[in-house]
């Protein structure tokens, strides 16, 4: 047979997730991604413009146009026209036959300066493709391998000294991520607060607690209920976490833009936070328990938990002083700080090389904290819950006496 | 081995001395009433029993000893304070609580088709509890009492909020789970409701044990030398009768410390007096608790 905090977990897990507001609340940071992405595609689509575009050379470099190569040239690339002179193309604009016209004036080559003439402003796209043609044609006669490395752009990798830590453009999202989450993190736990401050007034409000507590002790019911609650936050996290990756990997196939295609997730970083965000959750759940439990109503308990996530919130007025030097004894300091580590340390990671042992101290802490404020959470429920409609005070969780159930 | 033995236990909150000294002990098989008036500290002795609160003195075994995490999984507890989660539907909070009790899914669907059924609640076991009335939630309270079938069932005032009708059929059902051998410890201020149910009582005052023993032998402790007769006929003055008193139609007969109800009843009856009722008149148990207290003023004073 199951232990029963199993089923306090399970029903405390059926009573959230189940919900429509959950599903909501799941659904509404994709949707918001959605329509972000939705609107910056409009964006971009809005300036967009396939009519041709003009050149008129007096500086002989494009004589004899040669094409972009294929592995360069967008699929849709404009139409590029070539103008004898600035009164041809000046009419051809005016007629409407191109967007814009680029002139090259003959000491181009020193300066490498061109005009753009536009009625409206021409497309991204059309600047684009008129900037690849050029680039293709004045490059010819340079060896391959040059034009090559010259299309390709240049890539900056930066490398911390013993050659552990790199960044780079292609793994940008390794620094992105730790950051993204630290915040995603806050939001949770804020966003949670309504079921965790609630999670035992419930009881109290409900007059269910003496029924549970002739039928468990007080550990199987917290424990199960810090259980429950922490998978509904991991169920919301996972589910965001998978709506992440799938647009990741969707944009991937989707979009040929080279940062796209360049980037990669370091799954690495995944276990990083994992390890530090499971016991932080544990933590704060626990502390909510506590609270819900001294409390008399939940908008009580929801106003207590707002003011415990503060230092979580508080953590980033400290952000600068960690990317300027994650290894300084502030940043080693607060990245173990229990309330502050879910969010410093992934950034310490994110920005700078964390010993082992400094990581390792730092999910021991976050565990030994939860155990703490679980065991705490269980001691309020005993001694508080026969306290309908009168407050707990903190002090006397740490007191021996008789009006609860153990000395 | 007695289900419950209390042994002057004490209880206070803050200033409040809200159990003084109690004992008492519950034998197998038995309905034994815990009763008293409102504030008198029933509620508080049973959780002390169950282990919500802790005693400041005295010892409580309950089944044979300490209590303990299995043994909360053998009582049925039904609290006065009726808990029922209010959100979910009659359905999932019966079968929560099943759980929490140590049955299994098998176990839990056997047994609360029958229950459901016996209380009329079938066609509810979908409705979310706060749609249910207050008379259905006090009958669901009891079958989340009962579901796991306890050796011990531990009920504070059972019948606030039930009609005549649901009222003695819980009675009925309590005396059931008697006579099933299970040991059951009411506790109530209506002590009218219990009297023909109770093998034995305690009665408690101010935190303290007033009577405690076989009801019948309390009544007969309390018994004044009278008999109470009902008749359609006059009845005639008889030798060995102090005073005469109307009872509610019938006449109750305060007799001389001489005289015997038997030899009362010969007279009546040589008398050709038709009898419709007979009876010793033994005092309820409200009138004993009103002698009781006001006994123990006169003595402190």
């Amino acid at each position: 047979m199951r232990s029963k905090f199993w089923y306090v977990a399970q029903y405390e897990y059926r009573k959230h997730v189940f919900q429509k507001k959950f599903i909501l609340a799941i659904l509404s940071v994709p949707l918001v991604l959605a329509v972000s992405f939705l609107a910056g595609f409009i964006a971009s689509q809005l300036d967009k413009n396939d009519a041709p575009i003009g050149y008129v050379d007096k500086a002989g470099v494009l004589s004899n146009p040669v094409p972009v190569p294929e592995e360069f040239a967008r699929e849709d690339a404009v139409e590029i026209l070539s103008f004898s002179s600035q009164e041809a193309a000046t009419a051809a604009l005016e007629n409407g036959d191109i967007q814009a016209f680029y002139y090259l004036p003959e000491d181009y080559r020193e300066f490498r300066e061109v005009q753009l003439f536009f009625i409206n402003s021409p497309g991204e796209n059309a600047e684009g493709d008129f900037f690849d043609f050029l680039q293709t044609n004045v490059s010819v006669g340079v060896p391959e391998n040059v034009i090559t490395r010259v299309q390709e752009g240049f890539e900056l990798t930066v490398r911390s000294q013993d050659g552990k830590r790199e960044f780079s453009e292609a793994k940008i999202l390794n620094i992105i991520l730790p950051i993204v989450f630290g915040f995603l993190f806050t939001f949770v736990l804020t966003s949670g607060s309504g079921y965790l401050s609630n999670a035992v007034t419930e009881e109290k409000e409900s007059r269910t607690i003496e029924m549970l507590a002739t039928s468990m002790s007080a550990n199987q019911f917290i424990t199960g209920k810090v259980l429950g609650i922490v998978l509904v936050i991991f169920t919301q996290v996972v589910s965001w976490l998978a709506f992440f990756i799938a647009a990741f990997y969707g944009a991937k196939a989707a979009f040929d833009e080279e940062w796209i295609q360049s980037a990669s997730i370091d799954l690495n970083i995944f276990l990083l936070l994992a390890l530090v965000f499971i016991p932080a959750f544990f933590f704060f759940s626990g502390i909510a328990l506590t609270i819900s439990s001294t409390v008399t109503e939940s908008s009580e308990g929801q106003q207590a938990i707002g003011l415990v996530s503060m230092p979580v919130g508080f953590s980033y007025w400290f952000a600068v002083l960690i990317v300027a030097n994650p290894s300084s004894p502030l940043a080693v300091g607060l990245s173990l700080f229990p309330f502050t580590a879910p969010t410093l340390m992934p950034m310490r990671a994110a920005f700078g090389e964390v010993p082992l042992e400094q990581f390792l101290a730092c999910v021991a802490i976050l565990t030994v904290s939860a155990v703490f404020t679980i065991w705490l959470a269980a001691r309020a429920y005993e001694m508080g819950m026969m306290q309908y409609g009168k407050r707990l005070r903190l002090g006397d969780l740490f007191r021996s006496n008789n009006n609860g159930k153990k000395a | 081995m007695n289900s419950v033995k209390v042994t002057h236990v004490a209880k206070s909150f803050g200033k409040n001395q809200a159990v003084q000294d109690v004992s008492f002990e519950v034998q197998p098989g038995e309905i034994f009433g815990l009763l008293g008036p409102n504030g008198a500290g029933k509620t508080t002795t049973i959780r002390m029993l169950l282990d919500i609160f802790k005693p400041d003195r005295g010892e409580i075994e309950i089944l044979g000893g300490k209590i303990t995490e299995e043994k909360k999984n053998r009582i049925g507890y039904m609290p006065e304070e009726r808990g029922l989660y209010q959100d979910i539907p009659l359905e999932r909070c019966l079968v929560y609580f099943g759980r929490l009790k140590g049955l299994n899914n098998q176990e839990i669907h056997d047994r609360l088709g029958h229950w459901l059924e016996m209380f009329d609640l079938a066609s509810h076991r979908k409705k979310k509890v706060k749609e249910l009335s207050k008379g259905m939630q006090q009958k669901a309270q009891i079958i989340a009492t009962l579901l796991h079938e306890p050796e011990l069932i531990i009920i504070d005032e059972p019948f606030t909020a039930l009609d005549p009708v649901n009222t003695q059929m819980i009675k009925d059902l309590l005396i059931a789970e008697r006579n099933k051998g299970r040991t059951i410890l009411m506790s109530t201020h209506q002590m009218h409701q219990v009297e023909e149910m109770c093998d034995r009582i305690l009665l408690v005052n101010k935190g303290r044990d007033m009577l405690y023993g076989k009801l019948s032998e309390i009544r007969g402790q309390y018994a004044s030398h009278a008999v109470l007769v009902r008749s359609p006929q006059e009845i005639p003055q008889l030798t060995g009768v102090l005073e005469r008193e109307q009872v509610n139609g019938a006449v109750l007969l305060r007799l001389n410390e001489d005289i015997t109800p038997q030899e009362v009843l010969v007279k009546i009856v040589n008398q050709g007096i038709q009898l419709d009722q007979f009876e010793i008149a033994a005092p309820d148990l409200d009138e004993i608790f009103i002698q009781v207290v006001a006994e123990e003023q006169v003595d402190a004073q």
